[in-house]
């Protein structure tokens, strides 16, 4: 990349380049702003940088294994299990290079490169609901959410026809309807099931996942349908599902408005105690280790939860000795991550002649439906949705009868039984003791303090969970599934890969870090849209309320702050 | 059945053709392909010998590859060498070495004199085990109900870890044959990009009747 000037001031400067920080780049680039963009990792092109895109198992020595001695470098990311592979692995941070603490055990999954964690994500894009935004005040739990439906709604609107969802609209209240492109089919089970439950039950539904590809014939420019090759997490070369560097990037790189620079670690916002103001950011270097500050206007902090709240924490100053925004104290507390891996699975003994053709990088949702209407004295606050899907790839129950030789030779070449799971993806309510803090005794290699982790999963998830797998059980048994088994693995959190809450919206400064525009209620010029604003966690995978919340806040700034060419 | 090609083919090249002195005594008794070494890197060589002895009745050649036409021995053993974890890594040479004890207890000879015969008899007398006779082999070791989860320093009752271990092979034996390049592509319903999907199908219509490779 090009050699920029280190004294050149922007009209904005975007940290991170992940889901948050693409959008805030294209809205700001669209909207006139010069913006520095900043990304802590290495560049990483669409396309040009997914060496894996393409390859076949038998590509690989160990079939995508990665061996016991690379595979160290590695052991908190392979927490996921499916995550440290040949295919994959490029994309997840070396731990011995970015170590953290852990005062109660949290998985922190994270991808230091251009794109962030919108090259890997799961895709799954669900609006909130007033549902969830009134929660917190009807319950008197934590603080109340400074904004109601009708403030992102069209946000929602704006951010879905850009990235392309598909899904099926249901007129439920609890999972407002959206600018859906075709939903993905169910397949033959999956659809057993959706019939099963329509019959049995009168306060659910399944449907189709509702996710961030490209189906049917609307054009996006750059980017062609989804190819069903189920490869999404290497990076796709069709563009097909929202990425940064399919997606927003590329549309913020055409206005010429961009300037992406990475291997730039933020270490500080810098502040004006005269002006009272952000002034811009000091930046590491991660290859020379050489340390300069740029300066803006407006600062988008857009580097993930954790990092953002970091990034604020080492932010002090005679004004704020505990860190930017920090009055109230509660930066890098309430974190919050969902609550999974409760559910069912069961075998189907049917459909013995029917299969699918592609691939399918989806499966099913089952949206809310505890507590939608008043409380249910189920013994827990909230709900959880279901994520599963049904295939017949497992070949292992037919394989149990074949024994050896020519038979098992036979039986392994043919489609397996169906099989099918569901499960639950929890809301995790904000408790103030759970918090992330900076550990200055134990500095990274550019002498940066390391996070500690310290939160834990409480009752209120864990009653949760057992009705999770109840109901999933019940479900599957009443459709007439075989062998259905519980699953209850509650892990630690982090593992959703949904961190949260650690510098919360809210009405009043004294409780809360960030107004209901984004902005740090102290320091105006700075706004912050990635997951730490969020004020409670709901149950529905909150990127699309990333981008939502992000497109409206850059809309926001571009009314309130200068920009040098307009 | 090319083995030498089928080496040259595969690209696992480290140990293979390396005549060290035990590979040496094991070419004297082999009397099947006297043209190949093959020298463990994990396992020793009498195991090594008998692993491909069990795969080629679990895989055999057919009109499809079986698993020693590709290399699935040496895939295994230098998967348990590089990649298996290092109590899985104790756990299949202990189960190898019980295999290797309970041969010998039935045909009174060691692994590099036995038959083909043989080799389908002792597979046949654990994969083909009644559920009863199953549980039987299970509970000869008392310790714990999962022969693959004790302490990797016991010895374990050669029935309990015959089984075991054919059970392991088994199951590693499947995943390298459907993994591999000539199953995968040319076996297996190989379509790298299928451009569309079709939730609901005929098998036939679908995937040729064939289970899908990726």
């Amino acid at each position: 990349m090009s050699k920029i000037n280190e004294t050149d001031t922007y009209d904005a400067i975007v940290v991170g380049t992940g889901i948050s920080g693409g959008w805030a780049a294209k809205e700001l680039c669209e909207k006139g702003f010069k913006t520095l963009v900043l990304e802590r990792g290495r560049m990483v092109k669409h396309i040009e940088d997914y060496p894996t895109m393409n390859d076949d198992p038998w590509d690989y020595k160990f079939k995508g294994q990665v061996p016991r001695e690379e595979a160290k470098n590695q052991l908190v990311q392979a927490r996921t299990g499916y995550t440290i592979n040949e295919a994959s692995k490029h994309f997840f941070v070396d731990d011995l290079k970015h170590p953290y603490n852990e005062v109660k055990r949290f998985d922190w999954m994270r991808g230091y490169h251009v794109g962030g964690r919108s090259l890997m994500w799961g895709r799954h894009s669900y609006r909130l609901s007033d549902l969830d935004f009134e929660a917190n005040k009807k319950e008197g739990i934590a603080v109340d959410w400074p904004i109601r439906y009708k403030d992102i709604a069209p946000w929602y609107d704006y951010v879905e026809s850009f990235a392309g969802i598909s899904g099926e609209n249901l007129g439920l209240s609890q999972l407002p309807d959206g600018k859906f492109l075709p939903a993905m089919e169910l397949n033959c089970v999956e659809d057993h099931l959706k019939q099963s439950i329509a019959s049995n039950y009168n306060d659910r539904v399944l449907t189709a996942g509702r996710v961030a590809h490209i189906t049917g014939n609307k054009e996006f420019e750059g980017r062609t349908p989804c190819q069903y090759r189920n490869r999404c997490i290497r990076g796709c070369p069709y563009g097909a599902y929202f990425s940064s560097n399919s997606s927003t990037l590329p549309a913020a790189e055409r206005t010429g408005n961009m300037t992406l620079r990475p291997n730039s670690i933020v270490s500080e916002v810098v502040y004006d105690p005269n002006t009272k103001r952000a002034t811009g950011v000091r930046v590491i270097d991660t290859e020379t280790k050489e340390s300069f500050e740029y300066k803006a206007n407006v600062i988008f902090l857009c580097a993930s939860a954790i990092a953002s709240t970091s990034i604020l924490m080492q932010s002090k100053s005679d004004a704020f000795p505990d860190g930017m925004g920090n009055a109230s104290g509660e930066l890098g507390h309430n974190v919050m991550d969902h609550h999974f891996k409760a559910g069912a699975s069961g075998k189907f003994d049917g459909f013995h002649d029917s299969y699918y053709k592609g691939r399918k990088p989806n499966g099913i949702y089952l949206p809310r439906f505890r507590n939608v209407n008043g409380d249910q004295n189920l013994g827990f606050t909230r709900g959880y949705g279901y994520q599963g899907g049904a295939s017949r790839d497992n070949w292992s129950n037919i394989v149990a009868e074949a024994g050896y030789g020519e038979e098992l030779k036979a039986a392994i070449t043919q489609p397996g039984g169906w099989q099918m799971g569901l499960m639950g993806f929890g809301e995790t309510l904000p408790y103030h003791e759970n918090k992330m803090t900076l550990d200055y005794n134990n500095l990274d290699e550019w002498g940066l303090p390391t996070v500690t982790f310290d939160a834990e999963f409480k009752e209120n998830e864990i009653n949760m969970r057992k009705d999770m797998v109840e109901q999933a059980v019940e479900m599957l048994e009443k459709a007439g599934f075989k062998d259905v088994k519980g699953n209850d693995d509650i892990g630690a959190p982090g593992l959703g890969i949904h961190e949260m809450g650690t510098a919360r919206m809210g009405r009043d400064r004294k409780t809360s870090v960030l107004n209901g525009n984004n902005q740090l209620h102290d320091v105006p010029n700075v706004y912050v849209t990635d997951g730490s604003f969020m004020t409670s966690s709901a149950c529905q995978n909150p990127s699309l309320t990333y981008m939502a919340m992000t497109a409206r806040a850059a809309d926001h700034a571009s009314k309130n702050f200068k920009k040098s060419n307009a | 059945m090319n083995r030498r090609q089928a080496l040259k083919n595969i690209g696992l090249g480290a140990g293979v053709l390396v005549v060290g002195p035990t590979a040496l005594s094991l070419l004297q008794s082999c009397k099947n392909d006297p043209a190949v070494v093959w020298e463990p890197a994990f396992l020793n060589a009498q195991n090594g010998h008998a692993l491909q002895q069990i795969l080629e009745v679990i895989l055999p050649t057919t009109d499809t590859p079986g698993a020693n036409d590709l290399n699935i021995a040496q895939f295994i053993d230098s998967y348990m060498n590089e990649v298996a974890p290092v109590e899985r890594q104790k756990n299949f040479e202990r189960s190898a070495n019980a295999f290797a004890t309970s041969f010998k207890n039935q045909f009174d000879k060691e692994l590099e004199e036995g038959s083909e015969e043989e080799y389908q008899q002792i597979v046949e007398k654990y994969l083909r085990a009644t559920p009863a006779q199953r549980e039987e082999y299970m509970k000869r070791n008392t310790e714990t109900q999962d022969p693959l989860d004790t302490d990797p320093e016991e010895i374990l009752n050669p029935d309990t870890g015959a089984f075991a271990y054919l059970q392991d092979v088994r199951g590693m034996a499947i995943w390298a044959w459907k993994t591999s390049e000539q199953v995968g592509e040319n076996v297996l319903y190989y379509d790298p990009i299928p451009g569309m999907y079709v939730a609901c199908g005929p098998v036939e219509e679908m995937s040729n009747g064939k289970a899908m490779s990726l």
